[in-house]
C-alpha cells in the first residue's frame, strides 16, 4: 500500500506543464523620433516538459508576444520592434544516456558564470537586462555533451547562430541561405548575407574545490554574437558562501576588441561620409594582439528577514574611452539609426526586455535590493545601474504584490539620471549621460502576470 | 502493576549517550537515503497562507535535492545540498545560485538547513537529561560544533521509546535568543520500518504571528537513489 501511494505521489509525470500570461503596459516620456509614448506587450508563455522515458526528455519554453505602440514621436508609425513575434526561449531534447553523461540538442540557455547582472564569460546567449536578469530565458541553438559528477563536470558545446528568422522563428543556422530575402530583392532592405560560418565552440570544466565553485571556460567563436572572427577566449568563474554572504567573481580574457570607433569627422554628417565612401564607424582593434578582458566581482547578502542586497562591479574591456564615448554619444543623439546599427549588430535579442543596455563605457556598478513580505505579499525592490565614469544612473524602483499565489502585479519606474556634465555630452544646451541617450526619458511600467 | 513498573523503570533510567540519541534522531529525520513528497504551508502575519509541494531526494553523505511542484510561480525551482554547499536552481535565470544554509526556505519559517540538512550527530555536542515536565522524553541540550550550522544551540525533546523521535525543538542564536520552535507530531509508519513525525510546525519566535507547517506525505527509504542527481550540472534537467 505504501509503495503504491509513493509510486503515485513521486513518479515523474509524463507531461509537466507550466507557464503564464503577462501584460506589460508602459508609459514613457520620449525624446527621440521613433519612440512610442505608450506600449502594451502581451505575452502567453508555455513551458512543457515531456518525459516519455528515463533516457529522453523533451522541453519547450515558448512565448507568443503581441505588442502595440501608440503616441509615437516622429512620422514613422510602424515600428519593427513592436510587432507581434514568437520567442522560442528553449526547445531541446535532453538525453541522459548514463547516470553521469548526457547529450542535449536544441535551443537552450546555458550559463556557467556566477555574475548576476552581467556574465563576461557568456559567449552563447542573448544579452540580459542587468536591472532584472530574470527576464531573459532565451538560449542558443546548440548541441551539448556533459559529464557531470558531484565535484567535477565537463561540458562541451557547439552552437550555431540563427542567420535568418521570421517572426522569431529560425529558418537558417550557421550560414546564410543562398537566396536573399524578398525585401532585399525589392530593394527595401540591405543584403547582410556573407559566406562565413557563424558559430561558437565552448567548453567548461567545473570543480567544487572545498566549498568553492570554480568554472574554467574556453570559447572559440566566429562571427557569432559579436564581430570577432576565429576568436579564442578563456574565462574563470568563482562563487563561495561565507555565512549569509555569497561572493562571486567572473572574468574573460582575450585578444583585441570588437568595440566600434566613430570617425570624428562623420559624427555630424554621417550621410556625407557615406556618400564619399568614408566609413562612419570602424572596428580597428578586431585583430589586435593586445590582451583585453571583461570582469565582474560581486556579493549577495541575505538578511534575517529575507531581504537581499547584491552589489556587483563590472569592468567592460569593450567600453569606450572618453573621446570615443563622446563621438558615439553625439552620433546616437544626432543619428540614432546609424548609431544603433553600428552598436546593435545582428545578434538574437531573445525575449523583449524591460531595459536594454549597450555597455558603451568601461566601469559599472550594479546595486540590487529587495525586501519581501513588507506587508502581506508586498515586495519592494530596486536596482541602480551606475556608470562610474560619468556617474550616470539608471534607477529602477519597483513594488510588487502577489494577491494570489498565481497572480503577481508589479509597478516599476525607469529613471535615467544624466550624471556629471563634464563627463557627458551636451547637445542643443541639454546635457546627456550614457543612460539618458535612450529614446526614452522616464518610463513607468505596470505588469500583471498570472501563472498556471 | 507491570505497566507501572515498566514506566517507573523507564522514567528513572540513566540517560543514554548523546551520540546514540543523535544518531537515532538523524536516522528518524534523515535516513541514509530516501525519496519523499512533502507539503509546506507558510502562515503569515496577516493570517493568509502559501502552500508549496515538493519532491525530495536524499542521498548518502549529506546530499539532498528538492524539486518544487507547486505553486505555479515556483514550479521548476530546485534546491541541491552537497555537504556544506547549498544551491538553488532558478528557472527564470536558467542557472543555479549559491545559498547560505541559514537562508529562509521559500520565505517560510524553516531555513534551508532545517529541510535539507539533519546531521545533528556530526554538528552538535551537549547533554542528555530528564525533563520533569515531559517525563516520556529526553531533553537534549545541544551546542553547535560546526560554524555552518543554522543554530548555535538547540533544546530538543525526543521520545525515550522509540528513542530519537522528536517531540519539540527550540532553536537559539549565539546570544541565547530563541529564533524558532518546532512541534513534531503524527508519528507515521512510512514502510520499510521507517517511522517519523509526519507533521512539523515551525514557529517564528521573532515574528510570533508566523509559522510554517511541513507535512510529509510519503517517504520511501528503499527507493534507489543514484549519485547523478546530486551534481550541480544536473540541476534544471
Amino acid at each position: 500500500m505504501h509503495a503504491l501511494v509513493l509510486l503515485l505521489l513521486t513518479q515523474t509525470p509524463l507531461v509537466a506543464t507550466t507557464g503564464y500570461v503577462d501584460s506589460r503596459t508602459t508609459g514613457a516620456w520620449t525624446q527621440l523620433d521613433g519612440a512610442p509614448g505608450v506600449t502594451e506587450l502581451g505575452e502567453a508563455n508555455v513551458q512543457v516538459k515531456l518525459t516519455p522515458d528515463e533516457k529522453v526528455k523533451f522541453y519547450a519554453d515558448v512565448s507568443l508576444f503581441w505588442q502595440g505602440a501608440w503616441a509615437i514621436q516622429g512620422g514613422d508609425k510602424d515600428l519593427a520592434n513592436y510587432r507581434p513575434s514568437i520567442v522560442v526561449s528553449e526547445l531541446y531534447a535532453d538525453l541522459p544516456l548514463q547516470e553521469h553523461f548526457r547529450v542535449l540538442v536544441g535551443k537552450k540557455r546555458i550559463v556557467w558564470g556566477s555574475g548576476l547582472s552581467f556574465n563576461p564569460t557568456d559567449a552563447l546567449n542573448p544579452p540580459k537586462d542587468p536591472t532584472d536578469p530574470t527576464f531573459q530565458r532565451a538560449g542558443a541553438w546548440l548541441a551539448e555533451t556533459e559529464w557531470g559528477f558531484e565535484k567535477v563536470a565537463l561540458s562541451l558545446v557547439a552552437a550555431g547562430r540563427a542567420t535568418r528568422t521570421y517572426a522569431g522563428l529560425p529558418t537558417a543556422l550557421v550560414v546564410y541561405p543562398d537566396h536573399p530575402t524578398a525585401e532585399v530583392v525589392r530593394g527595401i532592405a540591405t543584403d547582410d548575407r556573407d559566406e562565413e560560418a557563424h558559430f561558437a565552440l565552448t567548453g567548461r570544466l567545473y570543480l567544487l574545490l572545498g566549498d568553492l565553485d570554480v568554472n574554467l571556460i574556453y570559447s572559440y567563436t566566429n562571427l557569432y554574437n559579436d564581430a570577432f572572427r576565429a576568436k579564442s577566449r578563456v574565462g574563470l568563474s568563482l562563487s563561495r558562501v561565507f555565512g549569509n554572504l555569497e561572493v562571486h567573481a567572473e572574468g574573460s580574457l582575450y585578444q583585441g576588441s570588437a568595440r566600434i570607433a566613430v570617425n570624428g569627422d562623420c559624427v555630424s554628417a554621417p550621410v556625407m561620409c557615406a556618400l564619399k565612401g568614408i566609413p562612419v564607424v570602424t572596428r580597428p582593434d578586431l585583430d589586435a594582439t593586445w590582451f583585453n578582458s571583461q570582469a565582474l566581482v560581486g556579493a549577495r547578502y541575505q538578511f534575517d528577514d529575507s531581504s537581499t542586497l547584491a552589489v556587483e562591479y563590472y569592468f567592460n574591456g569593450e567600453g569606450q574611452d572618453f573621446t570615443g564615448y563622446r563621438r558615439l554619444a553625439t552620433l546616437s543623439l544626432q543619428n540614432p539609426a546609424v548609431a544603433q546599427q553600428a552598436l546593435g549588430g545582428a545578434t538574437d535579442p531573445g525575449t523583449p526586455q524591460k531595459f536594454t543596455l549597450n555597455a558603451i563605457r568601461r566601469h559599472y556598478l550594479v546595486i540590487q535590493g529587495s525586501k519581501p513580505q513588507l506587508w502581506d505579499d508586498w515586495t519592494i525592490s530596486g536596482s541602480a545601474l551606475i556608470g562610474l565614469e560619468d556617474l550616470s544612473v539608471q534607477l529602477v524602483p519597483q513594488v510588487s504584490w502577489m494577491p494570489k499565489e498565481w497572480l503577481q502585479l508589479t509597478l516599476a519606474a525607469y529613471l535615467p539620471i544624466a550624471g556629471l556634465e563634464s563627463e557627458g555630452v551636451t547637445l542643443n544646451d541639454k546635457h546627456y549621460g550614457q543612460f539618458t541617450l535612450s529614446p526614452f526619458e522616464t518610463r513607468v511600467l505596470f505588469q500583471a502576470r498570472a501563472f498556471f | 502493576m507491570t505497566t507501572s513498573l515498566l514506566l517507573a523503570l523507564m522514567l528513572t533510567a540513566e540517560p543514554p549517550a548523546l551520540k546514540e540519541v543523535l544518531t537515532k534522531y538523524d536516522a528518524v529525520m534523515a535516513p541514509a537515503t530516501f525519496k519523499a513528497t512533502a507539503t509546506m504551508t507558510a502562515h503569515r502575519d496577516d493570517g493568509t497562507t502559501r502552500g508549496y509541494k515538493m519532491n525530495i531526494l536524499k542521498g548518502a553523505d549529506d546530499k539532498s535535492r528538492i524539486w518544487f511542484q507547486e505553486p505555479a510561480a515556483v514550479r521548476g525551482q530546485e534546491m541541491l545540498r552537497n555537504g556544506e554547499n547549498f544551491w538553488v536552481y532558478m528557472p527564470n535565470l536558467k542557472r543555479a545560485l549559491r545559498l547560505a544554509s541559514r537562508d529562509n526556505f521559500q520565505g517560510g519559517d524553516f531555513n534551508n538547513a532545517d529541510v535539507l540538512r539533519a546531521s545533528y550527530a556530526a554538528d552538535y555536542q551537549g547533554t542528555v537529561k530528564e525533563d520533569a515536565a515531559k517525563p516520556e522524553t529526553w531533553l537534549l541540550e545541544l551546542k553547535s560544533t560546526n560554524p555552518d550550522t543554522s543554530y548555535d544551540s538547540i533544546k530538543l525533546w525526543v521520545l525515550k521509546s522509540p528513542l530519537g523521535i522528536p517531540v519539540r525543538g527550540e532553536y537559539f542564536t549565539s546570544s541565547g535568543k530563541m529564533l524558532r520552535s518546532a512541534e513534531f507530531s503524527d508519528v507515521k509508519d512510512f514502510g520499510n520500518g521507517h517511522k517519523r513525525p509526519s507533521h512539523v510546525v515551525m514557529r517564528n519566535e521573532i515574528a510570533t504571528q508566523r509559522f510554517s507547517e511541513m507535512h510529509w506525505d510519503a517517504v520511501d527509504t528503499a527507493a534507489p537513489v543514484g549519485d547523478g542527481k546530486f551534481s550541480l550540472s544536473d540541476l534544471g534537467h
